[in-house]
């Protein structure tokens, strides 16, 4: 200890105890990683046999075979289709959703409590375990898909949206309010306006990642491009994969596209 | 003409803010409210309104018991009411249209409001407005594009398409430059005129209270320390109104806040 009349030269960041405490942290890291890493079971041989096996598929592949090329676009045309619709209908559903999960806006601690268990069950459980639930429910095909995409968008889109309308400024809001208006008008005037620009990118935004997304549901039978892909997997038509894989990427890249350009035009 | 009397507002279990004021604007006078920061001007204009509901006391407008109202009833008198802010409170992504015609919420059906069709009587109105606080050239631009003082006459046309028996004006000059402040109260004053409306205005700038009041109030702590024209407010008054600081005021005022506690409980 230094006296109260000296100037101390020495500073530590941490004391003993802290440096300690930390070192322990690292040290249960670095268990938990070697740990998980001789948990795994992995077959060394085939991981070294990896590229010739990858250069015997692509010699597979190539030249893709774009004998079916009219149905497979036909089938990509369904799967935006499907991305389209969900993200609509979702973002139409996660309107009150967001407006009820609010701090701000919510109309009582109940309701509060109801949008955060709607936000937290949709966004918990991932798009593929709710398309198995809706194969199972409606059988396979575009409703399973349009309703797991759905169902995994409204926690999205209503949380970040939720979150634009607990930011808004207040003050416009105070303003309407002495101007006598009714809650939905300042709703309208005073909220709306605010989270606007929000409400465009968070739904863009989730219409790209659904375009990703709907490729996939066919691997469940929720309808879509995934179907076809699966099919010419099983029946080890590597040359038509080969084309799905490239229709796929071009529709990744046409959505990338098309969602920047919509982000840049309306924002 | 507004009548407040014994006004109390108190937050949580915490000192009271307003400690049972007493004040009357009559019509088609303007009214500076000044004292220093948390001496409750601000809570004081919005119990008038009922952006923060008042604990007890009463507050009448022109006959109407305002702090008795609740729901459609409160709109309904809030709508006379109009209220112009420090931070001006516009919609920044509205248009200065829009902005202005929000003033009319009140009186508006919602599919108007939705649609945006104004009546052309609304419209008139706003357009005459704006003329006269220069601003109807930004009629179509967006409410962000404005400068400050443009913006907070694009506020003081909304609070006038109330068609307000009251202006409430809290520091409505304290975002602006000085020259931009004195336009702005200029155009206060006048508007008060024309109108025939009495105005209160929460100021911090002593200078321009006297400048453009035709009264001063002066808050120290939740009570009104002075209360008489401009030219009355002399040095000793000022210091009256400025010094202090709530633990001072607490002490000396120990007796009279116990009383008060017994009256309200």
């Amino acid at each position: 200890m230094v006296g109260l009349d000296a100037t101390p030269d020495e500073w530590v960041r941490f004391t003993p105890r802290q440096r300690l405490q930390r070192f322990a942290i690292y040290l249960v890291c670095v268990a938990a990683i070697v740990w998980a890493l001789t948990s795994i079971d992995v077959v060394w041989a085939w991981v070294y046999d990896a590229p010739e096996q990858m250069a015997d598929l692509f010699g597979r592949m190539v030249p893709p075979d774009t004998a079916n090329l009219s149905s497979i676009l036909w089938v990509l045309l369904e799967t935006v289709n499907i991305a389209t619709i969900a993200t609509a209908l979702s973002v139409m559903v996660s309107l009150p959703v967001a407006y009820i999960a609010a701090q701000n806006t919510t109309p009582n601690a109940a309701t509060l409590w109801l949008g955060r268990l709607i936000l937290v069950s949709s966004r918990s459980v991932n798009t593929i375990i709710w398309a198995l639930l809706f194969v199972a429910i409606f059988g396979p095909g575009i409703i399973a898909g349009i309703l797991a995409i759905m169902f995994r968008s409204i926690g999205f889109i209503g949380k970040l949206l939720g979150e634009a309308i607990e930011e808004i400024d207040r003050r416009p809001v105070e303003a309407l309010e002495a101007t006598g208006a009714s809650r939905f008008k300042v709703i309208l005037y005073a909220i709306v306006p605010q989270v606007m620009p929000t409400f465009w990118a968070v739904s863009i935004l989730r219409w790209d990642i659904n375009l990703r997304e709907s490729t996939v549901l066919g691997l469940v039978g929720a309808g879509g491009i995934g179907l076809i892909l699966q099919g010419a997997i099983d029946t080890f038509n590597w040359q038509e994969a080969a084309t799905v894989l490239l229709a796929i990427l071009a529709l990744v890249i046409a959505g990338e596209v098309v969602a920047g350009t919509l982000r840049r035009r309306i924002i | 003409m507004l009548k407040i009397s014994q006004l109390v507002k108190r937050y949580g279990n915490g000192e009271p803010v307003l400690k049972g004021l007493d004040l009357e604007v009559p019509g088609e006078s303007i009214v500076a409210v000044i004292g220093a920061s948390g001496a409750g001007k601000s809570t004081l204009l919005r119990c008038i309104n009922r952006l923060v509901e008042p604990t007890s006391g009463t507050i009448e407008l022109n006959d109407v018991t305002l702090s008795s109202l609740r729901g459609s009833e409160l709109r309904a008198a809030r709508r006379r009411i109009g209220m112009i802010f420090q931070g001006f409170n516009l919609v920044d992504r509205l248009t200065v249209m829009e902005n202005v015609q929000s003033g009319r919420l009140g009186y508006l059906p919602t599919w108007r409001a939705i649609t945006r069709r104004y009546p052309r009587k609304d419209i008139r109105r706003a357009y005459e407005l704006m003329e006269r606080v220069g601003i109807a050239h930004y009629a179509s631009k967006r409410a962000d594009e404005l400068s400050g003082g443009e913006r907070q006459r694009v506020g003081v046309v909304r609070a006038l398409m109330q068609e307000p028996e009251i202006l409430l004006a809290d520091e409505p000059t304290a975002s602006l430059d000085p020259k931009t402040s004195e336009q702005i109260m200029e155009l206060l004053r006048a508007l008060s005129r024309e109108f025939s409306l009495p105005v209160l205005i929460n100021i911090h700038n002593v200078g321009e209270a006297k400048a453009y009041s035709d009264r001063i109030v002066g808050m120290r702590f939740g009570r009104i320390m002075f209360d008489a024209e401009p030219s009355a407010l002399d040095r000793a008054a000022m210091d009256e109104i400025y010094a202090g600081t709530p633990a001072d005021e607490r002490a000396v005022g120990g007796g009279d806040e116990t009383e008060f506690k017994v009256k309200t409980a």
